[in-house]
């Protein structure tokens, strides 16, 4: 399963200082971002996840999914099913991420009440999963050059949950990563002892919002570092507006069962 | 009473004693109260929001403001297009163009909506699609035709972003007032519940970000303007912002005018430069000071505390008008400034006093209304007329004591002017025929109260705009193309989580969209209503190959909730505007004419009552700006009746005390409230409603009028003890008093009448008003109360009574 707290960011921040300076990259900082990238996150993994949406009132909206996904080369196939509510249950949800920006990612969604797949166009991935606080940006992998890296000026380390994590800088490199993403600037939080982004904030391209991802969870199963709690709350100002929870149970890797043949319209009409 | 009144005399002259002989001192603590006050004037701040008239604890309030923390704001600005030629690819570009500019160049930015990004789900092969209408930008006149075939196929468009004749399109704007978060401040942002204690005039746009979004739009719009195209600019958020604007004008122009008109009758009145500097100053320092205050405690200025400074100029005038003539008279026969102060003062104090308390109880009786910015009026005018009383009996004679005046030559006593053969004349009339008198203005009082009969409560801000002015004009047009310019909210709270998935729900939410706008009730007809139905009808089609049966509720609730998860999977956030989190709490939108709020008193009545019956056992509730505008004229109905019954209490229990005779102050009240009823039957016959604008007239003008009574009374009764002779007490206490009388009524007549000139409507009519009402005052004081009095005293002395 790509683990979601791999989920790092491309931003591009036309960062105007007084004198104009243009934004450098620190090589330090790409290089650790490198290793980010490069860190195993597990393959054929099985997962249940509970996705909680909380709005402003604190009214919730909760699903549970049971999750499986595999890496194909550099692409990422995944397949959730809904389990809950009953309204939704056996709804199937398939994923082609595809690394090469220049192929579209494909989904589908099966929906048990009509006995239908319906491709969906997914455009970019700027727009919300489900929802909820995540977008599909957030979901889905990252290439590590598309962005320019720097340790943040206000702090180059700090301390998250007892641990110590590196502040970098994303920015993206151009326009078009902008609008496909979402972003425009990321600052992300990488635990030094093992190179998972353990929060970030993220800053839309529309400026009104600003999105905090927290792993409030974080095991290693299969000796891969899980995320197993993740929070995504999106702020205007200092005023919270709404939230989503992912909680992660039962992360298995490297199973059987999952294989390329799971990953197809057919098995996705199946049920979980 | 009589000691009463020596008590006061005697402290007003030994006070104006200690202002004299300590004159610098009190020169020195006046200029510095001033500046003190006047440091705070770049404080104040300008309110126009329609909110602005509530209290926070308004529950009318308060469901709006849950309505927008849930749902977002209903408020948006809209840009019309309205091109020449119709839509043409040539247009589309061009919108697109300033689509994507106000995109990038309006602040506060929360949403934009146009046929640009117009959600458009459909399905291809096997593939459902939502896009933005014009991703795919048509590259011929077949594909302009297969694009305006798609807009015919959604209905969601019509009359919001397209007219119906497709002759208007619409650009709206939704902006929220957010406040950067300063880099130091972000890594805080991880702690959880950092609670929201914003208050509610900071959640959402200020006058100021409206005004600065205002004109970002506008700049827009001049770079774009071209022959073929009409542009029209309206929505709420612009209504404030032109109201701000409005504002700003008329006080730039309504003040200096009031000034000018001080300036005027001081100079023909007194002929000498202290007559003019001196009342000029203690009235602008003392405005200037009130003006300072509301800048220290946060008071903005509104619609209605805008008519202050122009109403302190021309009020505070009266006193120092008072004072000074009384000082000149002495002045000139015995030559000794500081003697002739402190008499004039003794003389006038007690009358100055009464007149600014009953002006100042006037103006309080507005603490009680139940609009917020009728109350912040009530707190801050009163003291605006007693700080240019301080000014007057305390600054004036220090600068009278410090500066050098001319002493000038006494009036011969044997002229008789004009005036004085006109007072003589009006004394003869009115004692000698006091019945007649008294029955013509009791045949005027009912003939005006029949004039007033067709006199209506009303609430509608675009009448307070010109005809002419550009945001009247564009959403007359909206309204009348589009059949709707304003937004109304309706909650439908299904009572349990998913509530709204059920088939029943969803198809009622349906049936609504197409029933209301068909209602029509008191002259008011909806253009359009919308809710997650259209969306769920939406995605269902598309999952049916786009057929046209298919845009229909499915009858399945499993299939409502699955095809409501496909919606959100492809990304779009649409779906928050139309449901709350748990699908428990629906919202359905109405679109609906800008017209007066008292229709829509009984509209929103029996609305309430089709969808209660539409969805039984769901808790229904009407939001938006329109139940506001209904909730505000009930709270000015409200506010008008406690204004007046304490202005009339007050007021009158102030005159007993003055007059120091009961019923001969009840009777002079009866002459009070003649103006009032003349004033009523002026709005009848000019069509002028009871609004924000013109409610508060009532009170304010009896706090008024009674002043020139105050001063006939006091100087009758002087005049009364020397000649108890009715003509004669009457005519000296016209002469004595008279000429003062008519050039304070003359200055508070022509500082009204200015705002005859004014930009906004509302404040035309509030001129006229109370202009008017001063000299239909000045005509009771001058005839119908010594009618009254004289009848009185007949009648008391027939009993064996002493008067």
């Amino acid at each position: 399963m790509k683990v979601l707290g791999y989920a790092f960011i491309s931003a591009l921040l036309v960062l105007n200082t007084l004198m104009g300076a243009a934004w450098a990259e620190d090589p330090e900082a790409r290089s650790i971002m490198e290793k980010v990238d490069a860190r195993d996150d597990g393959n054929r993994s099985i997962s249940d996840m509970q996705m909680v949406l909380i709005n402003k009132q604190g009214r919730k909206r909760v699903r549970e999914l049971r999750s499986y996904g595999i890496d194909k080369g550099d692409d990422h196939l995944s397949l959730m099913f809904f389990l809950s509510p009953a309204d939704v249950s056996d709804t199937g949800f398939l994923t082609y991420d595809y690394d090469t920006p220049d192929k579209e990612d494909e989904q589908w969604l099966y929906l048990p009440a009509l006995k239908k797949t319906k491709r969906i166009a997914a455009g970019d991935k700027s727009g919300s999963f489900m929802g909820s606080d995540f977008s599909y940006a957030d979901l889905t992998s990252r290439r590590v050059d598309d962005y320019k890296y720097s340790f943040n000026k206000q702090q180059r380390e700090a301390v998250v949950y007892g641990k110590k994590v590196w502040v970098i800088d994303a920015i993206p490199k151009d326009e078009k990563i902008v609008t496909e993403t979402g972003y425009k600037r990321a600052i992300v939080f990488v635990r030094q002892d093992n190179l998972v982004i353990v929060r970030a904030i993220y800053f839309p391209e529309d400026g009104n919002t600003i999105k905090y991802y927290d792993v409030k969870g974080l095991e290693l199963i299969d000796n891969i570092w899980t995320a197993t709690e993740i929070h995504m709350t999106t702020k205007k100002g200092k005023v919270t507006e709404h939230k989503t929870i992912l909680t992660f149970s039962n992360v298995k890797y490297d199973q059987e069962s999952v294989n390329e043949d799971l990953f197809t319209t057919r098995r996705l009409e199946k049920g979980p | 009473m009589t000691w009463v009144h020596n008590r006061f005399e005697n402290w007003f002259r030994r006070l104006t004693a200690l202002v004299c002989r300590r004159k610098y001192l009190a020169l020195f603590l006046m200029l510095g109260l001033t500046g003190v006050m006047i440091a705070q004037l770049p404080k104040i701040t300008i309110d126009t929001r329609d909110e602005g008239f509530f209290y926070e604890d308004d529950p009318a309030l308060i469901t709006y403001n849950n309505f927008r923390e849930r749902f977002g704001t209903d408020d948006a600005f809209i840009i019309t297009l309205r091109p020449q030629k119709g839509i043409t690819r040539e247009f589309l570009r061009f919108l697109k163009q300033l689509h994507t500019e106000l995109e990038d160049k309006v602040p506060y930015l929360d949403e934009i909506s146009s046929l640009v990004n117009a959600r458009l789900v459909r399905a291809e092969n096997d593939t459902l699609i939502v896009e933005g209408l014009l991703d795919d930008f048509p590259e011929n006149d077949a594909e302009l035709d297969k694009l305006m075939a798609q807009i015919d196929r959604f209905p969601m468009y019509d009359k919001l972003l397209i007219s119906e004749d497709r002759s208007l399109v619409s650009i709206m704007i939704r902006a929220k007032a957010v406040k950067e978060l300063p880099e130091s401040e972000l890594f805080a942002g991880f702690e959880d519940n950092q609670p929201d204690t914003r208050k509610d005039i900071d959640k959402y746009l200020s006058n100021s970000e409206s005004t600065e979004i205002t004109q970002a739009i506008k700049d827009v719009l001049s770079r774009y303007r071209r022959n073929d195209v009409e542009m029209f600019f309206s929505g709420t958020p612009a209504v404030i912002a032109e109201l701000q604007a409005s504002i700003e004008k008329d006080l730039s122009t309504l003040v200096p005018l009031a000034a000018l008109i001080a300036l005027t009758f001081l100079t023909l009145l007194f002929r000498r430069v202290s007559g003019v500097l001196f009342p000029i100053t203690v009235v602008l320092l003392s405005l200037l000071s009130t003006l300072g205050i509301m800048a220290m405690v946060g008071l903005p200025i509104t619609l209605l505390t805008q008519m202050l400074p122009s109403f302190l100029v021309i009020v505070g005038i009266g006193d120092s008008v008072h004072i000074m003539t009384i000082f000149y008279r002495i002045y000139r026969k015995t030559g000794d400034k500081e003697t002739a102060i402190i008499d004039a003062l003794g003389f006038a104090g007690l009358p100055v006093l009464m007149t600014s308390l009953t002006t100042a109880c006037g103006l309080m009786s507005f603490v009680f209304a139940d609009v917020a910015s009728v109350a912040q009026l009530g707190y801050i005018a009163p003291i605006g007329v007693m700080l240019a009383l301080v000014y007057t009996v305390i600054l004036l004679p220090a600068l009278i004591c410090i500066l050098p005046i001319k002493q000038g030559v006494p009036m011969p006593e044997h002229q008789l002017p004009v005036a004085d053969r006109i007072f003589t004349w009006i004394a003869t009339v009115t004692t000698h025929r006091p019945f007649l008198v008294s029955g013509i203005s009791a045949v005027l009082v009912l003939l005006a109260i029949v004039a007033a009969l067709p006199v209506r409560f009303s609430h509608n801000t675009l009448k307070w705009f010109p005809e002419s002015s550009d945001v009247r004009v564009s959403t007359d047009l909206l309204d009348q193309v589009n059949g709707g310019s304003i937004m109304m909210e309706v909650l439908i709270d299904t009572g349990h989580d998913n509530g709204l998935l059920e088939p029943t729900v969803m198809e009622g939410l349906s049936e609504a969209s197409e029933e209301i706008p068909r209602m029509e009730y008191f002259g008011i007809k909806t253009a359009k209503a919308w809710s997650l139905a259209d969306v769920v009808k939406e995605t269902n089609r598309a999952l049916h190959e786009d057929r046209e049966e298919a845009y229909a509720i499915p009858d399945d609730r499993q299939l409502i909730a699955q095809e409501i998860i496909l919606f959100e999977a492809s990304g779009s956030n649409d779906l928050e505007k139309f449901a709350d989190m748990t699908y428990r709490v629906g919202r359905l939108s109405i679109l609906a004419p800008f017209c007066d709020a008292i229709l829509y008193t009984e509209y929103n009545a029996k609305l309430q009552d089709y969808l209660e019956k539409k969805f039984p056992g769901a808790k229904i509730t009407l939001t938006g700006k329109i139940p506001l505008f209904v909730k505000l004229i009930r709270n000015v109905i409200t506010s008008m009746a406690k204004s007046y019954i304490f202005a009339l209490v007050v007021i009158t229990a102030l005159m007993i005390f003055m007059v120091g005779r009961v019923w001969i102050s009840l009777m002079s009240m009866i002459a009070n409230v003649v103006p009032i009823i003349g004033v009523l039957g002026i709005m009848g016959l000019k069509a002028i409603p009871l609004d924000m604008s013109t409610m508060l007239v009532g009170s304010l003008i009896l706090g008024l009028v009674v002043d020139d009574t105050i001063h006939f009374l006091h100087h009758f009764r002087k005049a009364h003890e020397q000649h108890p002779d009715m003509e004669t007490a009457v005519r000296m206490t016209l002469f004595s008093t008279g000429r003062a009388m008519v050039i304070t009524s003359l200055v508070l007549c022509a500082g009204f009448f200015t705002y005859l000139l004014a930009y906004l409507e509302s404040n035309v009519r509030y001129g006229l008003l109370t202009g008017s009402a001063v000299i239909l005052a000045l005509a009771a004081d001058f005839f119908l109360v010594p009618a009254m009095l004289t009848i009185a005293y007949k009648f008391k002395t027939q009993k064996g009574d002493a008067p």
